[in-house]
């Protein structure tokens, strides 16, 4: 064993050994430490392919924590709709059978409708009054 | 085979040789790390290829290679390797892992290599490359990858007979 070792080392050298060749060299030496700086160097080639402590997402997955935030949106979107859907079928089912107490609320929303349109005209008067102001102010740097 | 089973099965399990080969150029955990990550996009965006390519492994590693480089150009840095060159008790990546063996020298004789010869040892000694492969990865020729890494072993023989003379590296 020893001899083939020495040929290894030797190969090894020069330039001469193989990827198995070299593999042998490292196991030995790991096998069977001694304090030459020879059997240190090959036990310290060893230890340079210890496996790295980190890992990589696959690009074409993704991952679980991703997946878990996906569920969790797609559930809230869906109790989110439920919940419109369920306050507007509440909303549809207001009805009123007496047909005068029916065309009394009709008139109170009309009224409602009608007097907040009127205050929208109030409005457009303002407007037509800075209107006028800026045509005057127009016609007096023209002149 | 699939294009995705051929990621899974030719360049996922290459992943700790891509990060470790990154991670002794780069000389930084994260950025190896950011590297390798974005290797494996482009590996993936492309795996329709996958079955043109002879050899998936030295291919992923040649990559992860122009990755580096290329942000050592794109960011202006220069690759460590070139900065620590002949400048002894600088820690690098293989290296931090051997410090915690209190195996220093180790450390102070690899810093002798050139950034080149640093490149094809640690990919025929660490990664367990072919020649072959190396030449492909490095994109040099086959004499150049011998000689630089018989050149290596040559410095390293040298150094070792002086620690086993005197007893410490110079």
């Amino acid at each position: 064993m020893e001899s083939r070792i020495k040929e290894l080392q030797e190969k090894y050298w020069k330039g001469e050994s193989t990827v198995s060749e070299e593999q042998e060299l490292k196991a030995y030496f790991q096998e069977n430490p001694s304090l030459s700086p020879e059997s240190s160097y090959f036990r310290g080639l060893q230890k340079m392919q210890t496996p790295p402590k980190t890992s990589f997402q696959h690009p074409g997955k993704t991952s679980q924590k991703t997946r878990w935030y996906v569920a969790a949106a797609v559930t809230a979107g869906l109790l989110t709709t439920a919940l419109v859907v369920q306050d507007a079928r509440k909303q549809h089912d207001f009805t009123v059978d007496d047909p005068k107490e029916a065309f009394e609320i009709t008139q109170k929303a009309l009224l409602m409708v009608s007097s907040g349109l009127n205050e929208g005209k109030s409005y457009t008067t303002e407007l037509s009054n800075i209107n006028k102001a800026q045509t005057y102010l127009q016609l007096k740097q023209e002149d | 085979m699939s294009p995705s089973k051929r990621f899974e099965t030719y360049i996922l399990p290459v992943t700790d040789k891509m990060y470790r080969y990154a991670y002794s150029l780069l000389k930084d955990g994260a950025q190896a790390q950011d590297a390798v990550q974005e290797c494996l996009v482009k590996i993936w965006s492309s795996r329709a290829k996958l079955h043109e390519i002879k050899n998936p492994e030295a291919w992923a590693m040649r990559i992860t290679r122009n990755q580096c480089y290329d942000w050592s150009k794109a960011n202006r840095f220069q690759l460590i390797s070139d900065k620590e060159h002949n400048t002894p008790g600088n820690e690098s990546s293989d290296l931090q892992t051997l410090m915690a063996d209190q195996q220093l020298w180790l450390t102070r004789i690899l810093a002798l290599l050139s950034p080149k010869q640093h490149e094809i040892y640690h990919l025929r000694e660490v990664e367990e490359l072919s020649y072959q492969d190396i030449a492909e990865v490095m994109g040099l020729s086959l004499s150049e990858v011998k000689v630089n890494l018989h050149r290596a072993r040559t410095k390293i023989k040298a150094e070792l007979e002086k620690i086993e003379a005197y007893g410490v590296a110079n």
